[in-house]
């Protein structure tokens, strides 16, 4: 099958979408058009770095939930589940209680992405949202099961690599993400002190069975510090591993699991 | 490794000609690999002395290999064996592995997971989220490198 590769610019990211389809080139074209489109169509609507958006304007008191887009109210009622099943270390509320979503938009959106490309027809791929990625349970090409996972350290630095590698093929695991301070320095909140998330961690990996999961998990864990682990550990389907400040590292029984399955 | 690149210009074509998108990826990967055998650097600042002042390295032929202390990675204790040629890693052997299973084995199970998917083609690496600018710059900077 003819494979294909496609990079969108979104969110202050980039999102790499990557596989193979039998669709004909025009076809392949509209659907990877539709996916992208749900991915910008998210960033009109809760970008809070356009003044003109409407979560803009709701954090500025300028309207109401009930005026703004659907999406806006169900995003909303999933940040409260979010919430609640992470002990209140994933919060969409700031400090002065406005709504910023923006820890679960970029995976909320790249799940519509995946959705539209699925019902398209297409099944083989994986989707790289600014380094949380998505494996469809249909990759025909053994190394796409493999997913890297990055030392904490910028892209752009010259140590750039991978700390180490899971192949997912054969788990129940479908979503890896990474949260940490590498790429663009402290910028979690620790909902429950109020000030940035400073702990003995430098990157928290989660894997699950979806993108949203994975990187709500990956945010709380690295709000909530080491501490979270044993949180985690209670969690079905979500595994999770630590990297310290100092170099240690440490992981849930199951992600240990994976890790042996992948040698 | 880099040999690996050359593999970048029999990809079939890509859509609505991004070819160097999809070199752009490979390249990545292939330098992710390059960063791979080199885990232990990254992972125990310790390490970094396990290379340079380890015991009794042992060369012939141009392959030289040296066995370092077992060191305490905060995991269970962990000892290598790095093999370089040509000034280049090219193996990190585990000699000694915490048994105890569960958690504790975690440490030597990453360097042996990184090892595992050395030379395949990774399409994906997950990190924290970066920025458009860094995911450009990691792009020319890897490109520059195979020119």
């Amino acid at each position: 099958m003819p494979v294909f590769e496609h990079l969108e610019e979104c969110m202050g990211t980039v999102f790499v979408f990557q596989g193979r389809s039998s669709l004909t080139e025009f076809e392949l074209n509209a659907a990877l058009k539709i996916a992208c489109d749900k991915l910008h169509e998210a960033d009109r609507i809760f970008s809070l770095y356009k003044p003109e958006s409407p979560l803009s304007k709701l954090a500025r008191g300028e309207t109401s939930v009930a005026l703004c887009p659907a999406a806006v109210d169900a995003v909303w009622n999933l940040c409260e589940k979010w919430e609640q099943l992470t002990g209140g270390f994933f919060s969409p509320f700031t400090l002065d209680r406005t709504f910023d979503p923006s820890g679960l938009v970029k995976t909320w959106a790249a799940q519509q992405a995946i959705d539209a490309l699925l019902s398209a027809g297409v099944s083989d791929f994986s989707l790289n949202s600014g380094g949380d990625i998505w494996l469809s349970g249909h990759l025909s090409e053994a190394d796409d099961w493999k997913v890297g996972i990055a030392k904490p350290v910028t892209i752009a630095s010259e140590d750039a690599g991978v700390l180490t590698v899971v192949n997912l093929q054969n788990t129940e695991f479908r979503a890896v993400a990474t949260s940490g301070s590498a790429e663009r320095g402290s910028h979690i909140w620790n909902p429950s002190s109020g000030t940035m998330a400073e702990s003995e961690l430098v990157q928290v990996t989660v894997l699950a069975k979806d993108l949203v999961t994975a990187d709500v998990w990956a945010t709380a864990a690295f709000a909530e510090g080491p501490n979270s682990l044993n949180r985690i550990s209670k969690v079905d389907g979500v595994e999770a591993l630590f990297v310290f400040k100092d170099g240690r590292i440490d992981g849930t029984e199951g992600f240990a699991e994976v890790l042996r399955g992948s040698i | 490794m880099l040999l690996e690149s050359s593999n970048l210009y029999t990809f079939q074509k890509p859509i609505e000609g991004k070819r160097r998108y999809r070199t752009s990826t490979i390249v990545l990967s292939v330098l992710s690999l390059v960063g791979a055998v080199g885990i232990d650097l990254w992972l125990n600042p310790n390490a970094l002395t396990l290379l340079a002042g380890v015991s009794g390295p042992t060369t012939v032929g141009g392959v030289s290999s040296a066995t370092g202390d077992a060191i305490e990675s905060g995991f269970g204790p962990v000892q290598v064996k790095v093999t370089k040629e040509s000034g280049k890693i090219t193996a990190i052997d585990l000699i000694q592995a915490q048994s105890t299973g569960g958690r504790d084995a975690a440490f030597p199970l990453l360097v042996e997971a990184a090892l595992a998917a050395n030379g395949s083609n990774i399409g994906n690496v997950s990190q924290a989220t970066y920025t458009s600018d860094a995911f450009k710059q990691s792009l020319d900077s890897a490109l520059s490198k195979i020119k």
